[in-house]
């Protein structure tokens, strides 16, 4: 940039400090899931026993693959409902109930978790009592509360496409003679579809991650991850809860290592 | 994280049918109603309820007695959150962590934001993508990695002995440092996405009219670029600020037993003592103080839109 | 908006009517011609904005039309409301005898061509130029023998599997006018077609759209803000400000006869004197121009009372720059030369009058040297006849 080349190396640095901060925690997670001795912080050894450890744990794999049906499962409803509501703000115009759905998209963005998760698990007891569902809580109740919250963050990511996207193409579509429907699947999903894959990761993700809402509407049977792994490291630390957080990390970068290639690859849209 | 413009733009919207578009609204409208706005209003109602050992562990706000409405509201549960120190404390403790976590990540998270935005066009993508990566990998995990940093026999009190500069390991878990740490860590990206966008965007022509016009490199900084980055300032303490208000995790993780936090509070409220009523008042309060910084986000982010609808016809 | 004062139904005879306009049809002067777009009284409001105003327009068929403005001043919008974008707040569209109000985008037998371009990013040009026959449900082997035919038109044989970005700024162009061609439409629309081109593309490019459209024979109405674009392509042209046509006809009569000050200024440059009628005979008239120290002499009736203040529009090429009084024209006026523009094949010079208006003169450099030319503070005399200058109202 002009006008600050002095200041480069100091820039830089700051750059390089801002970045050990934010991954030594990272990486000493991975370096010590690999150490013999139980002690998380003393060096004994190379060792990959953690990890059989952590494969041997029959409460921890259950509670993976509750936590990924569910993560799968609500982001995908929350892409949809997201969507369906950021187009519906793009591009209706004005309509009687669009100041409420605006407010209620973007509320969960800025709402504490502990809120959510209470008062989601309070309307949840409330309607199994009035209708009979859902009858009990368990993964449907996590389901939908992520599904609420990811369409937040879906909504915002997708708005911001449809008010970056050319309207003249989506003119152009019915200017030729595609019907209103024919011209949201001709051309605004295609112009929308980076952004409706960030967003279901986006979703996918924070599902994954979501510890306080989930303790809220979960059943018994039904504890995800988070939930597992919260009640392990309270007690203090434990090295298969590093195995697992390296394997996190490792499919994570991989995730992020083929989605940029992928990128690389396609021409531009635009 | 807008509602879109002041008008929705666009011949697609206005073109689909009447009736197809109210389906299309009412989709993501009566998810959100149900699912979001209604258990808000659930949570008011039962904060105005008469805790009992019942299931639901609470009276009825209203009831029909002999043909008419016999409304009861019980403030109470807010009376209680008055009368006991614990909660008031608890709220002031919440809010004063809070801000000073967010004062710390601005500290840290303006200067890379600068940084990055200043760096070259080809480097730029690469270092925001750092920035944002670990917020793709678990918060719960990355907290927990400071556990093993911070405690009396972790990385940090075993490098410092190593190198001989304190004899003893210092007390770092379980204090306020130690919440402090995981809220600056966790929210940082957070502050430095928005401050990013916001300087990225700054005209590098204003610097340069600045020092043409007689300003050193400070003076332009405090004259220009800090007065137009003020909106990502806003922004990005108020993404910061809000979360760690009701925070619980890192609290519960890393924090000390006087470390109590409102998020906490409200948790052991409901999971603890099971008193659903004075949970809900907790979080109804919590929220009535938090409207206020959600207002100031809702302004900063609602008004570059307002620029981009004026041309929306420019025949 | 100001009117002229005489009805404009007899331009003098010295001027000589337009070849090239003369040689094709002129259906808007046959009284008994049916126009092919009819526009009624058609108003657009955006909330309290009113973007057009009441505007009625004929477009006869075959007719290259231009809705020429400035920014802002509603053509745009215009067009899209022909095209169905917008809805009209009031007033009513008639294309080919057919109701359009109200009809959507869709269904109407009109095509745009999009400032933009507006070419699907995903799609490749053979698919872009499809797309509308698709919507049609036409057989493949029709649709691809008229791609093929349209991308022969345009000279785009080349590149039909290429995507969007992979054409330069003139080739999308062409994309753009064949999709928007190959769904034969009755009428096409193209919001500043050439907008996005360099000057010298600009300038074939010009040429070629009006020989495609006479071979297509398709009725086009063309948005734009050049004047000189919208003189080049048009049979006729339409100038807009704030929401309402001013005035319509030939790029001629636009140019020469201008009904308002604010055309005369608008297309090309002028010299306006104000001042009143002092005589108005049968086939000749005075205005007294105190602010430029002269009586104006015109050589035809101005059919106003006389006192009444109107003013005089003369452009900089009728006046002629002399050294010396020739004492052959009814008007002449001296001055000192105060500025000289040099532009290549003329040079503008900027005349101050006694009276202290300045006045601009046009003249071509005919001599690639310029030792007889006026130079700045040169004394000369400025002369122009009788048929040199419109008189329009205050």
């Amino acid at each position: 940039m002009r006008g600050v080349s002095r200041h480069r190396p100091l820039l830089a640095l700051i750059v390089l400090l801002g970045f050990v901060f934010l991954y030594a925690p990272i990486v000493s997670l991975v370096v010590f899931s690999f150490n013999e001795s139980r002690l998380v912080t003393v060096w004994g050894g190379f060792s990959t026993k953690w990890y059989v450890e952590l494969f041997r744990d029959s409460q921890i794999l259950e509670a993976a693959w509750i936590s990924l049906r569910v993560a799968a499962a609500s982001a995908s409803i929350a892409t949809v409902v997201g969507t369906l509501g950021a187009f519906v703000l793009v591009r209706f115009g004005p309509f009687r109930s669009r100041a409420l759905l605006s407010m209620m998209i973007t509320a969960p963005l800025v709402m504490p978790e502990v809120i959510i998760g209470l008062s989601l698990l309070l309307l949840f007891i409330s309607m199994e009592g009035l209708i009979g569902w859902p009858s009990g809580r368990g993964m449907m109740t996590i389901i939908i509360a992520h599904a609420t919250f990811g369409a937040a963050y879906a909504a915002v990511v997708v708005q911001s496409r449809l008010a970056e996207t050319d309207l003249s193409l989506e003119e152009a579509a019915m200017d030729l003679g595609a019907r209103p429907v024919r011209v949201f699947f001709d051309v605004t999903l295609p112009g929308i579809m980076p952004a409706l894959i960030s967003s279901w990761l986006l979703a996918f993700t924070l599902s994954l991650d979501d510890l306080v809402i989930a303790s809220f509407v979960s059943g018994p049977g039904s504890s995800t991850l988070p939930m597992v792994v919260f009640s392990k490291v309270r007690l203090g630390v434990s090295p298969d809860v590093n195995a697992l957080a390296t394997i996190v990390i490792a499919l994570v970068s991989l995730a992020i290592i083929v989605a940029a290639l992928l990128m690389n690859r396609r021409r531009p849209m635009r | 994280m807008s509602g879109g413009g002041p008008l929705g733009r666009g011949a697609l919207g206005r073109a689909l049918a009447r009736n197809r578009r109210r389906l299309v609204i009412a989709v993501p409208l009566l998810w959100l109603g149900l699912f979001f706005l209604v258990p808000f209003l659930y949570v008011a109602k039962i904060s105005l309820s008469v805790p009992a050992i019942a299931r639901p562990p609470y009276l009825p706000l209203w009831e029909w007695k002999d043909g008419t409405l016999d409304l009861s509201l019980n403030f109470g549960n807010f009376l209680f959150l008055i009368q006991d120190r614990l909660y008031l404390a608890a709220y002031l403790e919440s809010l004063r962590i809070a801000a000073i976590s967010t004062l710390i990540t601005l500290l840290i998270g303006y200067p890379m934001a600068y940084a990055i935005a200043r760096s070259p066009a080809g480097r730029r993508n690469l270092l925001l993508m750092l920035v944002i990566l670990p917020f793709w990998t678990s918060f719960l995990l990355r907290v927990y990695a400071w556990i093993g940093f911070l405690k009396s026999n972790g990385v940090i009190n075993n490098t410092l002995m190593a190198l001989g500069l304190i004899d003893t390991p210092l007390v770092l878990m379980q204090t306020d440092f130690a919440v402090y740490l995981g809220i600056v860590y966790t929210y940082l990206p957070f502050m430095i996405l928005p401050l990013y966008a916001n300087l990225a965007r700054l005209d590098g022509a204003l610097l340069e009219a600045s020092a043409d016009l007689g300003a050193r490199p400070l003076t332009t900084f405090a004259t220009v670029t800090l007065p137009l980055s003020a909106r990502g300032i806003v922004a990005g303490c108020m993404l910061v600020f809000i979360p760690a208000v009701g925070e619980f995790v890192i609290p519960a993780l890393l924090g000390g037993p006087d470390t109590l936090m409102i998020g906490a509070v409200l948790w052991n409220e409901f999971f603890s003592n099971r008193d659903w009523p004075v949970a809900s008042a907790v979080a109804v309060v919590m929220l009535l103080v938090l409207i206020l910084p959600i207002m100031l986000l809702r302004r900063v982010q609602a008004a570059p839109e307002a620029d981009a609808s004026k041309a929306e016809d420019a025949a | 908006m100001a009117q002229t004062v005489p009805g404009r139904t007899a331009p003098p005879q010295t001027t000589t009517p337009q070849t090239v306009t003369s040689a094709v049809p002129r259906p808007w002067e046959d009284p008994a011609a049916t126009p092919f777009v009819r526009v009624e009284g058609v108003t657009k409001r955006f909330g309290s904005f009113t973007a057009v105003q009441d505007v009625s327009l004929d477009i006869y068929r075959g007719e290259l039309f231009c809705l020429l403005g400035g920014s802002g001043c509603g053509k745009s919008t215009l067009l899209r409301m022909l095209a169905g974008f917008e809805d009209v707040s009031a007033g009513r569209v008639i294309i080919d005898g057919r109701d359009q109000t109200g009809v959507p985008p869709y269904l109407r037998d009109t095509n745009m061509m999009f400032q933009s371009y507006a070419l699907f990013p995903h799609l490749s040009v053979e698919k872009n130029i499809a797309y509308g026959l698709r919507r049609e449900g036409l057989p493949r082997a029709e649709i691809a023998t008229r791609v093929t035919d349209m991308l022969s038109l345009v000279q785009m044989q080349g590149f039909a599997a290429r995507r969007p970005h992979q054409l330069s700024g003139g080739q999308r162009q062409r994309v753009a006018l064949a999709r928007a061609l190959v769904k034969r439409p009755k009428l096409l629309l193209l919001d500043e077609p050439l907008g996005a081109l360099d000057r010298k593309l600009r300038e074939e490019t010009q040429l070629e759209l009006i020989k495609i459209q006479q071979s297509l024979g398709i009725t086009f109405i063309v948005v734009t803000h050049d004047q000189e674009e919208a003189m080049t392509l048009s049979t006729r042209l339409g100038v807009m400000t704030e929401g309402r046509i001013v005035q319509t006809g030939t790029p001629h009569e636009i140019y020469e006869f201008p009904r308002s000050r604010f055309v005369a200024d608008f297309i090309g440059s002028v010299n306006l004197f104000d001042g009143r009628i002092a005589v108005d005979g049968t086939d000749s008239a005075t205005i007294a121009c105190p602010g430029a120290g002269m009586d104006i002499h015109i050589s035809h009736s101005v059919a106003g009372t006389v006192g009444q203040a109107v003013t005089v529009a003369i452009r900089p090429e009728k006046i002629e720059m002399l050294a010396s009084p020739s004492g052959t024209r009814p008007n002449a006026v001296e001055g000192r030369v105060e500025e000289v523009a040099y532009m290549g094949n003329l040079s503008v010079y900027h005349v101050r009058l006694d009276s202290g208006m300045i006045v601009r003169v046009n003249m071509s450099n005919r001599s690639r040297y310029d030792d007889d030319v006026p130079r700045p503070g040169a004394s000369v005399v400025l002369e122009w006849d009788g048929s040199a200058g419109v008189v329009l109202e205050g």
